[in-house]
């Protein structure tokens, strides 16, 4: 059996390691620090050479990681450091591309929802090893989070940086203003029909034509929530986990809201979350609520500032199911190495990631931008410092409530691709109103399971 | 043969002795020289040739009946990914639908406004050579990404398009994000590249000679009947070849859809063209081998409709010296 899969079956790590990194706390068999032995670095070679570095980000993530890197090289004159960044989607394609061609890069921001695509020997070098001799500093970082990183093999495949989470994302200031009007805020916990009932109510406090709420029947990171607070689960093994009723209790939702006129027009629809910020109608006012990721809260407030200025952009959490379930997945963001890294870039590449996962300067600069960082004593830091962010000290406050009850998901090879392309595929035929709900869920099983079954061989 | 000269003649000149190499072996060595030559100048070429087309057209082949997943070595399959495409994807036939309409839209709308273009700027125009570089420019940057980016903004729902409906109290639409009206503005990108088959419509007028013209207005034509009489039938080879070119551009028409779709082929597989879709199952769900497969039935239906043209060309293309 799958250790990784285990793990996360029956631990529930993520979860567990999120709450004790808010907490402090440390658990039996958290890696610690004595396990870094900067000896063991050194006796791997001297940190010299080109490398190259992929990850994924928008420009404020490139900016912040081009620091890191200009720090990193300094410090380590020898070695250069070429920079490969890409959109979300792009990276990944890239990547494919790249491991096909053994031209992947020596150092590599990798995802706990893409790792089962990746966690091979022949593309990505296990890393026990440089864990086992303290080469690789993984001082602070939970077990639980580290074990969420190996692959299907067993092998720990990346070092985690950074733990993601999910939430909604909502114009504080239309909200405290319909507040004021007579429409108390939402407090959590909440229920998906309350999340509902609660758009009705401050619609008419909204001006024309601005969307009560994003319509996320498209939306993956939502459908996940969704099914999970129905007590589903996403997937069972390589094969889809949920039940057709479940599905269909999903497209109803946001059928009955599009009709009742609370979210955008299927053609805006299909667009709001792809779009530029700037062009958001978040952004612009013309949405109240949407579902974009929580560590965007801080370049989002930033857009919002220019585009909007005044508004308050805020996060909250993902609604339950009526029974209070919750629904919530977690993952990690870490960085891997290239399985054909050359030997003598290996001590630069192990520097590279040790200088990213634990430099308290590093840290600071990132300030939990790609998720909550995964080592206990920056999440402090961060917390404490009066120069991190309002918006990243607010992220770190909702991780600490929805942390203990998450559900990490585990993705099977394809499997974040496959889910996007076939929900987004599904829904957007019923929103048109091209197929019927139950079609649409039929389509979304089906054509989801055929996916998951190429994948998989 | 030598002989003595004698004391008062002059002495005979030897005769020159003439040393000759057979003909044709001259003429061989020659040719050997040359041909070397050429194929030296044509080393370059063969090598990209060999190495960046045919070899790889050899693998795609290979490629094409095997399970070829990317991230692990392909699996002998036989026919089993021709099978399937044609017996068990719905989107396959889907983005075939949706290729032939925008094929069977864009080819003709491309060669009549092209020529119509073409026609107008022959009437001796001042400024002939602007109007020519103006028209000329969108075929030269309408296949980039830039201006797909351009248009998925113009045709969007806070649009370009929708601003001037709004002066005229017309409610516009999500133009691009709408399956009903996503393809055509898609066509209508393609359409605004007519520029190349312009200039080459353009030439071919150019070559008429201005005499047919005048007899033909003695005659009384008018000119409608001297388009159809006279201009449409000379320039049927260059509409022809446009036709051509456009077919196969068209066929494999891609940038356009990918960027105002991004990537997906929607809404609901409306701009699902066919290259896209091979792209998708290529490079999203690495099925390297099923998206080999529908390159080879491109290629064979890029071939069969570009036959079908050639043949029909029989009946209404007029080679002048037939």
């Amino acid at each position: 059996m799958r250790i990784g899969k285990v793990l996360l079956k029956t631990v529930s790590p993520l979860a567990l390691a999120g709450a004790l990194v808010m907490t402090g706390m440390a658990m039996p068999g958290t890696v610690s620090a004595q396990n870094s032995n900067p000896e063991a670095a050194k006796a791997l070679g001297p940190i010299q050479g080109a490398i190259r570095f992929s990850w994924w980000g928008g420009q404020l993530r490139n900016d912040k990681t081009d620091r890191i890197l200009q720090l990193f090289e300094q410090e380590n004159p020898g070695v250069t450091v070429a920079r490969e960044n890409a959109d979300f989607a792009p990276h990944w394609e890239r990547l494919t591309i790249q491991s096909a061609g053994n031209n992947q890069p020596c150092t590599i921001q990798m995802q706990t929802r893409w790792l089962a695509t990746f966690a091979k020997p022949t593309i990505l070098r296990p890393l026990d090893d440089l864990v086992a001799s303290g080469a690789l500093d993984v001082a602070g970082i939970p077990g639980p989070v580290l074990d969420a990183s190996r692959g299907a093999d067993g092998n720990l495949y990346m070092i985690p940086s950074g733990v993601f989470y999910f939430s909604l994302m909502y114009n504080k200031q239309i909200a405290e203003a319909a507040a004021a009007a007579g429409v108390p805020m939402l407090e959590a916990p909440y229920s998906w029909n309350q999340y509902a009932d609660y758009l009705r109510a401050i619609k008419p406090h909204l001006g024309d034509g601005v969307a009560a709420t994003h319509n996320m029947g498209r939306e993956p990171d939502s459908f996940v929530t969704w099914v999970q607070s129905q007590g589903d689960k996403l997937f069972e093994g390589s094969e889809v986990g949920f039940s057709r009723d479940t599905a269909i209790g999903w497209f109803n939702y946001w059928e009955t809201l599009r009709k009742e006129g609370l979210t955008e027009s299927p053609e805006e629809m299909v667009t709001e979350n792809s779009a530029l910020v700037e062009e958001s109608n978040l952004a612009n006012g013309r949405g109240f609520a949407t579902n974009r990721p929580p560590n965007q809260l801080g370049s989002v407030q930033k857009i919002v500032d220019t585009v909007n200025p005044g508004a308050t952009i805020d996060i909250m959490q993902y609604p339950t199911g009526e029974d209070g379930t919750v629904g919530m997945d977690l993952g990690a963001n870490g960085i891997a190495i290239g399985a054909n890294c050359a030997a003598d870039l290996l001590p630069a590449s192990v520097a590279w990631v040790n200088f990213f996962t634990q430099d308290e300067r590093a840290a600071q600069i990132y300030q939990s931008d790609n998720g909550v960082v995964a080592i206990d004593k920056f999440v402090d830091a961060q917390r404490t410092n009066p120069e991190t962010q309002p918006t990243q000290v607010r992220m770190l406050e909702i991780y600490s409530l929805v942390a203990p009850n998450a559900k990490p998901v585990f993705w099977p090879a394809g499997g974040y691709q496959a889910l996007t392309d076939v929900l987004n595929r599904s829904y957007d035929a019923v929103a048109f109103e091209q197929i019927s709900v139950e079609d649409g869920a039929d389509m979304l099983i089906t054509e989801l399971n055929e996916q998951l079954a190429n994948a998989a061989r | 043969m030598t002989t003595l000269a004698s004391d008062d003649a002059p002495t005979p000149r030897p005769a020159a002795v003439e040393r000759t190499i057979p003909t044709d072996r001259r003429g061989s060595a020659l040719k050997r020289a040359e041909n070397r030559a050429a194929y030296l100048f044509l080393t370059p070429w063969l090598i990209g040739t060999i190495g960046i087309t045919a070899l790889p057209m050899l693998a795609s082949l290979y490629l094409s009946f095997t399970d070829y997943r990317v991230l692990s070595p392909p699996t002998w399959i036989g026919f089993d990914n021709f099978i399937k495409l044609f017996t068990g994807d719905r989107r396959f036939i889907k983005a075939i639908w949706v290729t032939l309409t925008y094929v069977g839209w864009s080819v003709p709308l491309v060669l009549t406004f092209s020529l119509i273009i073409a026609v107008a700027l022959n009437r001796g125009l001042k400024g002939l050579a602007i109007y020519r570089s103006l028209f000329y420019v969108p075929s030269l940057i309408g296949a980039s990404v830039g201006i797909g980016l351009l248009w998925k903004e113009v045709f969007g729902e806070r649009g370009v398009i929708n601003d001037i409906l709004a002066l005229f109290g017309i409610a516009g639409r999500g133009w691009i994000n709408n399956p009903t009206f996503a393809l055509p503005s898609i066509i209508a990108l393609n359409v605004w590249t007519f520029g190349a088959s312009m200039v080459i419509f353009l030439a071919a007028l150019r070559q008429i000679p201005e005499s047919y013209y005048e007899a033909a207005s003695i005659d009384g034509a008018n000119g409608w009947q001297r388009f159809r009489r006279i201009t449409l039938p000379l320039i049927t080879p260059v509409v022809f070849f446009n036709a051509v070119l456009q077919l196969i551009g068209s066929f494999q028409s891609f940038t356009q859809a990918f960027v105002v779709s991004g990537g997906r082929g929607g809404p609901v597989d409306s701009t699902l063209l066919y290259s896209l879709y091979l792209y998708q199952q290529a490079f999203q769900q690495l099925n390297m081998g099923y998206a080999s497969a529908m390159a080879w039935i491109l290629l064979i239906a890029i071939g069969v409709a570009t036959a079908i043209l050639f043949w029909s060309s029989r009946f209404w293309v007029f080679y002048g010296d037939r």
